[in-house]
């Protein structure tokens, strides 16, 4: 009877607004799967630097209770949280749970004094939150530091003595490794060119790759019988690699630096000399937000993505990579460029600037050194002679050497 | 009951085209290309009229860009003048200041956005028989940008492309797959 009483047109209308819901609902739920919130931990010198990168902005709120940290996200949206694996010598672990709807984030610090720091970044969204131990008692981290410092200062001090002695000129005397940093860190070497691209060539036709891979394989060497760096070629024979794999090769083995060996050339016969160079950014006006805050911000955002799905995201920081470390690649730059203009007696040189394809996706501090001009007779021969070779690897390690020192005691 | 799953399958129909609408209307500005909007040809207005500009070329003196003032004939048509300023720039200079292109490049072709993008577009001897070397290729690279955007103001930014194509770098150093900004610090003073 009901049914009766229910003319057609109607019934019509509500099975058609029933099924538009749930069709509505079903695709809307589909939708929402790929919304991601990722939380990855990085140790820097003095702190740990604890990153929310989510594809969709969230307000949130962050309160201190007891010796742990809470993080209040403001989102009725659900999220599939995603965590990186990580050891941080200041952050013991993290836990999440939902509450009316809310995301709660619980940091535990590994120490009771602690101080926190926090900034959003754009495109992608992301909470930057820094945790610094304060000295205490029990302040051990920042006292490690201070030690390890102090006795590498003293080692680099002998080692250049020896180094500039009479003995084998050719790398500083064998000592038992340094502990600049944390072992098991590693620094990226980058023989530009090889295989079919052959790079500048020069007069007498020695190629840009087949000088590039000699220095780069003693500044290997000189690296790793003095420090306690893991050193890691982009490539180590005469093949080719593709610029977003030399980036991608420092970003997945979390390299510390950057540095990519190259052999210069130019339309002038005048030009010589060593140059060492940073990348410049044809800033938007996205990047240039992005630069002054981080300028202004302690130091450095750094994001290490692993796994599938996230290409967009993945692209977008890639591609700025770099643009977060300028400021300490200009002063790695200008501390291999003194070494250099020392080591050569070359005229004084400036560092530069210039916008090069590998240095944009690299996620740590990175530089490109162009050793010498192979379109220049005189300085093609010297590219070719080992000596010269070995003094430029030198000169290179002792401008990184030198950065690593004060940038861990920033 | 035919009829019911006739208006079904319609209702079904439209819901998801709704959806696709929406969602394309969300996310639809893309990194697409902008489309050229003007790709005039250059036509000098009144013949013997012509109006001065500033080349930038290499010179032996030091690794900085110098200028060279050259006349060309006037032309009302921002393209029209862009396009005769880098044709101008690929002929070299004429005053023992150093080119940094390769003899053979030529311009293929040439527009500029309304957000001052300025597209050049060069044929593929200027990759091809260009120096790989970084500091060849930074001196090629800005001698276009900068005396673009330094003749012509609306031109805030150069992308360039080879054989119609974007391309990844110039020589294996220099970016090309974005637009640059100007680097007047590279002008001698
Ligand atoms: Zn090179």
């Amino acid at each position: 009877m009901v049914k009766k009483s229910m003319s057609r047109p109607n019934r019509t209308i509500v099975l058609i607004l029933g099924m538009g819901i749930f069709l509505a609902g079903f695709l809307f739920l589909n939708a929402q799967e790929n919304r991601v919130m990722r939380i990855s931990v990085r140790d820097y010198p003095n702190f740990s630097r604890f990153m929310v990168t989510s594809s969709l902005p969230f307000s949130y709120k962050i309160e201190r209770e007891d010796s742990s940290l809470l993080v209040f996200i403001e989102t009725n949206l659900s999220f599939r949280i995603r965590r990186e694996r990580f050891s941080s010598r200041f952050v013991d672990s993290f836990s999440w749970e939902e509450r009316d709807g809310k995301i709660l984030l619980r940091i535990k610090p590994k120490h009771e004094n602690f101080r926190y720091d926090h900034f959003t970044l754009s495109n992608p969204f992301q909470i930057v939150i820094d945790l610094t131990p304060l000295a205490s008692v029990e302040g051990k981290p920042v006292q490690e530091i201070e030690k390890g410092e102090e006795e590498s200062e003293k080692t680099k001090e002998s080692e250049q003595k020896t180094s500039s002695a009479s003995g084998p000129p050719e790398y500083p005397s064998r000592r038992d490794t340094l502990n600049l940093s944390p072992a098991g860190k590693t620094i990226v070497i980058d023989p530009g060119h090889g295989g079919t691209e052959s790079g500048a060539v020069g007069k007498f036709g020695s190629m840009e790759k087949d000088v590039t891979l000699p220095i780069s394989l003693r500044l290997k060497n000189i690296i790793e019988r003095n420090l306690a760096y893991n050193v890691v070629m982009t490539r180590e024979e005469d093949i080719n690699i593709s610029l977003e794999n030399r980036s991608s090769i420092a970003n997945n083995n979390s390299a510390v630096l950057f540095i990519s060996i190259h052999a210069n050339s130019s339309n002038r016969k005048e030009a010589t000399g060593s140059e060492t160079y940073f990348l410049s950014l044809n800033a938007t006006d996205e990047e240039a937000r992005r630069l002054a805050y981080l300028e202004n911000a302690t130091s450095s955002l750094e994001e290490n993505i692993e796994g599938e799905n996230e290409d967009e995201i993945k692209l977008i920081l890639w591609d700025m990579a770099q643009s977060a470390f300028i400021r300490q690649s200009s002063m790695l730059a200008e501390s291999i460029q003194n070494e250099l203009n020392q080591l050569l007696g070359t005229k004084n040189r400036g560092i530069k600037q210039a916008p090069f394809k590998v240095l944009t996706g690299v996620a740590c501090p990175a530089v490109l050194v162009e050793v010498a001009f192979i379109s220049n007779p005189k300085e093609e021969r010297e590219l070719q002679d080992s000596k010269f070779q070995s003094d430029v690897a030198l000169a290179i390690y002792r401008g990184l050497a030198n950065f690593l020192r004060s940038y861990a005691q920033e | 009951m035919k009829r019911y799953a006739v208006i079904a399958l319609l209702s079904i129909l439209l819901v998801v085209l709704a959806f696709i609408f929406f969602r394309n209307e969300n996310n639809g500005n893309g990194s697409t290309v902008p489309p050229p909007v003007s790709l005039t040809e250059y036509e000098s207005s009144e013949p013997g009229e012509t109006q001065e500009v500033t080349l930038f070329f290499l010179s032996e003196d030091d690794d900085l860009l110098h200028p060279e003032i050259r006349k060309i004939p006037a032309n009302a048509d921002l393209s029209g003048k862009a396009r005769r300023i880098v044709e101008e720039l690929i002929r070299g200079p004429q005053s023992g200041l150093v080119s940094p292109f390769p003899r053979e490049t030529r311009l293929r072709n040439f527009f500029l956005t309304d957000e001052g993008v300025a597209y050049v577009d060069f044929s593929k001897e200027f990759m091809n028989k260009h120096l790989s070397g970084s500091s060849a290729e930074i001196a090629t690279v800005y001698s276009v940008v900068n005396t673009l955007a330094f003749n012509i103001d609306e031109i805030k930014k150069v992308f360039i492309l080879a054989n119609g194509k974007e391309q990844e770098t110039l020589g294996g150093h220099v970016n090309l797959s974005r637009p640059f900004l100007p680097f007047y610090n590279l002008i001698v003073q």
